[in-house]
């Protein structure tokens, strides 16, 4: 009998705990008493990070004696990291809110309310507001919305919060909905899902143990994501080995096999050598990209790129954008389908296009741009490119080094489409990863999404000059995508059913086809709600009147501070939920504005924190796992699902008592959920009433809140509740039966490129997808259909993975800019002042719940920044000591650390040096100098000079 | 035979901090109170202290060389009381109140003076007086350090529990030998100066590390085995003879050891 490691911590396990409540030790003494005898346990999710690892919290009346990783988990296999471990401090610490804090007009203090008033006056100052801004037509379309008030979710609530947070908000008009991640980053995620279909993670992470090599960039994720890095250390022991590209010495470039210190802005020139490498030296996987890729597909004749300027056909020097894209469109013959060219020899083919655009980009350009030698880029680019062969596989990993960066999309769609080339998206052991801080971040994006998205990702419907959503069917018509390719599956051809079922589910017995599912009642928006619309009015301080911050501290969202506060002040009334007090409830008590002279009125809601509450949660890997937490705070505190849906209770009596504008809509919503198990009604309502998203009608039979987790709840089970880690006899351990993965319970996404044509896997020493007696065996198919005559990737619209993107904002292929920088000069005006200084952020350590934890902060103190030897000396700097750092955005106290981690840069006569700075109370500090950009330029003051 | 043993393998550390925090969960320990990164590089203390008796330091070989840039010079070490089996902290102590129980060094805190005899004679600066009253639970005078997370019974120390790479592991330390012995054969493939700390070092250490490079770039002790000390033989009398008039007072006693150094 062989035992595996899994099975030996298991015993282990059940060995200690029988120890325990034996009393049995080894080893005794007889004076100090076992911690943990007659101690309960508990088992939920921890909420410091987004990797969702599995919690045992073992408790006596009421006390935290210990937290330990839950052994039977697949994600962290019985261990924790130092986050983790400290989570006891967050669950009971003096700091945390319990009750509800209010801030009347005027007033310069805090006084405390009841819960039942705290509803009543909220309700009254949302119907106040909504009453007033109602928008029932423009130009003669109806469009029912509520124009003065906002809604942003951050990601520390459940998907059943933030689901019902985005009912609440559509059911009362409001248009602008967003969730905070979205407000920080820089449209990264539509660059997945341009490429891909979907913008997610692609494959668990428990499957990183099989990757060949891994590729992390930009990225800790040995002092960030330990979990991870665990994973990876196992892929080690198979032979694998690791590469960090960053710019420091990080722990996990320490930990790695190789380490490119490339400087920092470069990635993209980097990741593009590495694409000209494999395309220049062959070493590309040929019969994947020409049956699964766009590479093949003929570009439209009047595409150029001009290599001089560096500008795609289509660039408006006006408004500094691409605003004529039609020419980066494929080449259609007569019944929409792409022309191809199977040889990849046609010059207008997207892969000869690519191999011409990338071929500037070679070794030693790359040496001089990322400042790293010949031979160590041609050794990386060797060992990637290796992975190209079928039976290797690369695992890329990327973090907060790629995403915040403004031309972030680019280099996500760059890292994609070295992993098309070599093959290896949709096999085990490849895939690409990203780096999330907060936990329900992937969660709080599938259920609020974004202004333009309802759950689901169905678009919100839209009224403006260029299209109009004014009924069903030109909705309908406007967003279903067409395929004329016998080949491709084109799920979102269904938008009509997943849309239909979706209005039943919000409507109910109200919506039929008579009213046309009462699509006239949903709100519709112009496109003018978009963020950089939306941050221009708010900030204008004109517009609205109200706002809801369910769990978001929009002061460190990434607008500059000083202009939210502004704008804060000019509100009527904010409600916030945080477990801690924050910095946009008491805005007003910043020092530099005059509390006495501000009106707005300040509802603070204590809340609980994910690994407290009952729900469900996404982590990164799509794995939505079911919380049964439990809350040891002295006093008893009431989570967002029970604030929403009291608030809604008592907004649709005041409109029956006393009517208002639209008041119909309250009578027709389908909102009755009862205090008990309201959490579970939800996680049904999402999941539908069906168990396949291939089953839902456009007849208005079947029920579905979002598609993409329809079959998580069924009417028997809660399948994300299951914790059984039995790995299927695979050679790869796919443990499909451990929660539920979205879409239909898929662990790797875009499967069907793990196998040829004829369903035999690329590498039969690591299938995922095998061809049995009837049916595929392994994990579920991701798109139906038979593999002979179908594509792979079905949510793109011609079944295939897009190496060339015709839609991506900033041009089709990525493409290194240095002027980026000098732009970014001009903007800030830095020519007239002294920013000599290159900064960039790094956080810590955190996440954004995890400030008053004292263990954590232990490790990594205050917030610092580090800059050369070579600075210091010239400001006169020693270690420890305090210096302001300031810019356009605004400014911050930081000590100095004297670092020897990182390259001297000089980008030109001005600006010679480069200064870390890292966060002690994760992004919220540093925000106040970098608005939402990863660099920026800054000046150093030391205390008591100029 | 019985005694029992950690192996740390730097190699597969990653410096998360998580044994750190295991540790101070555990053993209730409170959070350092810190100013900045004081000590070198990135950590905020040069040694262990009484409230933190295990930790990982992220240091550079040799902070003084300008050319620190190459990552092979950058360094991730776990750190805890190395529990010698010639033990100077428990030579030094002159209440015996430092003994041995399956290889671990533990310490009486009923017997302890808090004289600072041990804190003085460790050369790993791994046992520390409490200096300040932290108020939680138990915490009063005296010296403190791992106990091998024995005093808590658990049969499985906290650091080797949670570490997410699986670089501790703790077994017996015949068998440790053997399985170190065997491992750095292959690191010696990657690492050239790989070494294997705590098998000669005090008698042998009942913590084995191994390590990337040479002990000296780490700061650690090597040939130690002369260098054990005796403690002065006329102090220790001297005291044992004072000490008839303490009444059983470790306030007095601790008086009566300061006057006894001072005299002898």
């Amino acid at each position: 009998m062989s035992i595996t490691r899994r099975d030996f911590l298991k015993l282990s396990g059940t060995i200690l705990s029988a120890s325990l409540v034996t009393g049995i030790s080894t080893i005794t003494n007889n004076k100090y008493n076992s911690k943990l005898r007659g101690s309960k346990k508990i088992t939920t999710i921890c909420p410091l990070c987004s990797i969702g690892c599995n919690v045992d919290i073992y408790y006596k009346k009421n006390k935290i004696l210990q937290v330990r990783g839950d052994v039977n988990s697949p994600i962290n296999e019985g261990t924790l990291c130092q986050k983790g471990k400290a989570l006891s401090q967050l669950l009971q610490n003096k700091n945390r809110l319990d009750k509800i804090k209010y801030r009347p007009p005027y007033s310069n203090e805090w006084q405390t309310i009841s819960w039942s008033k705290a509803i009543e006056k909220i309700a009254i100052r949302i119907k106040k507001t909504r009453d007033a801004s109602f928008l029932d037509k423009e130009n003669n379309n109806v469009v029912n919305r509520t124009e003065g008030i906002i809604s942003i979710a951050g990601s520390n609530i459940t998907n059943e919060e933030a689901y019902l947070f985005n009912k609440f908000s559509r059911i009362l008009g409001i248009p602008n909905v967003t969730s905070e991640p979205n407000l920080k980053k820089n449209q990264v995620s539509s660059a997945l899902s341009e490429t891909l279909g979907l913008d997610t993670m692609t494959n668990p992470f428990s499957d990183i143990k099989n990757a060949n090599l891994v590729l992390i960039i930009g990225f800790d994720p040995a002092k960030s994501y330990p979990i991870v890095f665990k994973h990876m250390i196992d892929a080690r022991k198979k032979g694998a080995e690791i590469i960090t590209v960053d710019p420091r010495i990080t722990r996990s470039a320490i930990s790695s096999d190789l380490h490119c210190q490339i400087k920092p802005g470069t990635d993209i020139a980097f990741i593009n050598g590495l694409i000209n490498y494999a395309l220049q030296n062959n070493k590309v996987n040929k019969s994947y990209i020409s049956e699964y890729t766009d590479a093949s597909f003929l570009v439209d004749d009047k595409f150029n790129f001009n290599s001089i300027d560096k500008l795609f056909s289509g660039y408006n020097p006006l408004t500094k954008s691409y605003t004529e894209k039609s020419s980066w469109k494929y080449k259609y013959d007569e019944r929409g389908n792409p022309y191809r060219d199977e040889e990849l020899l046609n010059k207008k083919s997207v892969f000869q296009l690519m191999k011409k655009h990338f071929s500037r980009y070679t070794i030693d350009r790359v040496s001089k741009i990322t400042g790293i030698t010949g031979e160590q880029f041609l050794k990386t680019a060797e060992l990637i490119t290796q992975t190209a062969n079928q039976k290797k596989s690369l695992n890329v990993f990327w973090g907060g080094g790629i995403t915040d960066q403004k031309s972030g999309n680019q280099a996500v769609r760059g890292l994609s489409i070295l992993q098309l080339l070599l093959g290896n998206i949709g096999v085990s052991g490849g895939g690409l990863f990203s780096g999330k801080t907060e936990a329900n971040e992937q969660g709080v994006y599938d259920q609020v999404g974004d202004w333009n998205f309802l759950p689901g990702k169905l678009p919100v419907p839209v009224i403006d000059n260029k299209q109009k959503d004014s009924d069903l069917h030109s909705y309908i018509r406007n967003n279903t995508v067409v395929s004329n390719d016998p080949m491709s599956i084109n799920q979102w051809s269904n938008v009509n059913k997943y849309f239909v079922s979706f209005l039943k589910s919000w409507f109910g017995k109200s919506a039929s086809s008579k009213n046309k599912y009462n699509f006239d009642l949903l709100p519709k928006i112009n496109k003018k709600y978009d963020r950089d619309t939306f941050s221009r009015e708010f900030l204008s301080g004109k517009k609205y009147s109200g706002a809801l911050f369910l769990g978001a501290d929009i002061v460190h969202s990434g607008i500059n501070k000083n202009q939210v506060n502004n704008a804060l002040s000019t509100l009527d009334w904010i409600v916030v939920s945080d477990i801690w007090g924050n910095d946009t409830a008491s805005f007003w008590e910043n020092n530099k504005l005059n509390s006495k002279s501000i009106k707005t009125e300040v509802f603070m809601l204590p809340t609980l924190s994910l690994s407290e509450k009952e729900g469900s949660l996404t982590n990164a890997e799509r794995c939505v796992q079911w919380i049964n937490g439990k809350s040891f705070q002295s006093k008893k505190i009431k989570t967002e699902l029970q604030f929403l849906n009291s608030l809604f209770n008592k907004i649709k009596s005041l409109y029956s008592e006393k009517g208002g504008v639209f008041a119909e809509i309250f009578k027709k919503v389908n909102w009755k959920y009862n205090d008990g198990d309201i959490t579970k009604q939800i996680a049904r309502e999402i999941s539908g009433t069906v168990n396949l998203a291939e089953k839902l009608t456009t007849d208005g039979s079947t029920k579905c809140g979002n598609w993409l987790y329809c079959g998580m709840y069924t009417q028997y089970k809660n399948n994300t509740e299951r914790k059984n880690n039995d790995s299927k006899n695979m050679k790869i351990s796919l443990y499909n039966k451990w929660g539920w993965s979205w879409p239909e319970n898929i662990r790797f996404l875009y499967n069907r490129a793990s196998v040829d044509r004829s369903g035999n896997p690329w590498n039969e020493e690591k299938w995922i997808l095998k061809k049995g007696n009837v049916d595929f065996i392994g994990d579920i198919v991701h798109g139906k259909g038979d593999v002979e005559n179908k594509n792979p990737f079905s949510l793109t619209r011609e079944g295939v993975a897009h190496l060339w993107s015709p839609n991506t904002y900033n041009g089709p292929l990525p493409e290194y800019y240095e002027h980026e920088f000098d732009e970014k000069i001009k903007k800030n005006k830095i020519l007239n002042d002294d920013y000599y200084y290159f900064a960039s952020i790094s956080n810590i350590n955190e996440s954004k719940i995890s400030k008053n934890i004292n263990w954590l902060q232990e490790i990594e103190p205050v917030l610092y920044c580090e800059l050369s030897r070579k600075t210091a000396e010239k400001k006169n700097l020693v270690n420890g000591e305090e210096v302001t750092i300031s810019s356009f955005y605004g400014e911050i106290k930081a000590k100095v650390l004297i670092s020897t981690r990182f390259n001297k840069i000089k980008y030109n006569s001005k600006i010679d040096d480069f200064i870390y700075i890292f966060g002690y109370k994760g992004t919220e500090v540093l925000n106040n100098v970098f608005g939402n950009v990863k660099s920026v330029l800054v000046k150093i003051r030391k205390e008591g000079t100029i | 035979m019985s005694e029992k043993a950690f192996l740390v393998d730097t190699t597969k550390c990653i410096g998360c901090g998580a044994c750190q925090v295991a540790c101070k969960e555990w053993n209730n320990l409170p959070a350092e109170r810190y100013v900045f990164f004081s000590a070198f590089d990135y950590n905020i203390k040069k040694n262990l202290s009484a409230i933190t008796w295990c930790r990982v330091t992220f240091f550079n070989f040799n902070s003084k060389t300008k050319n620190t840039l190459n990552h092979k010079k950058w360094d991730m070490v776990h750190q805890k009381c190395n529990h010698c089996r010639d033990a100077n902290c428990i030579k030094s102590c002159p209440e015996n109140a430092i003994y041995k129980v399956d290889g671990w060094t533990l310490i009486n805190q009923d017997k302890c003076i808090a004289c600072g005899a041990c804190e003085k004679s460790c050369e790993y600066k791994a046992i520390h007086v409490l200096k300040r009253n932290y108020s939680s639970d138990q915490k009063m005078y005296k010296a403190y350090k791992c106990h091998g997370c024995i005093m808590n019974k658990v049969n499985k120390p906290l650091c080797q529990q949670v570490c997410p790479t699986k670089a501790i592991t703790y077994d017996y330390r015949l068998k440790l030998i053997k399985a170190a012995q065997a491992r750095l054969k292959k690191v010696k493939q990657k690492y050239s100066n790989a070494y294997l700390y705590g098998l000669y070092e005090y008698e042998g250490l009942n913590v084995l590390t191994i390590l990337k490079n040479k002990p000296e770039k780490y700061g650690l002790p090597v040939n130690t085995s002369r260098k054990s000390i005796k403690l002065n033989k006329e102090t220790t009398e001297l005291y044992t003879l004072l000490s008839i008039f303490s009444f059983g007072s470790k306030y007095i006693k601790r008086g009566i050891y300061k006057f006894t150094k001072l005299i002898t």
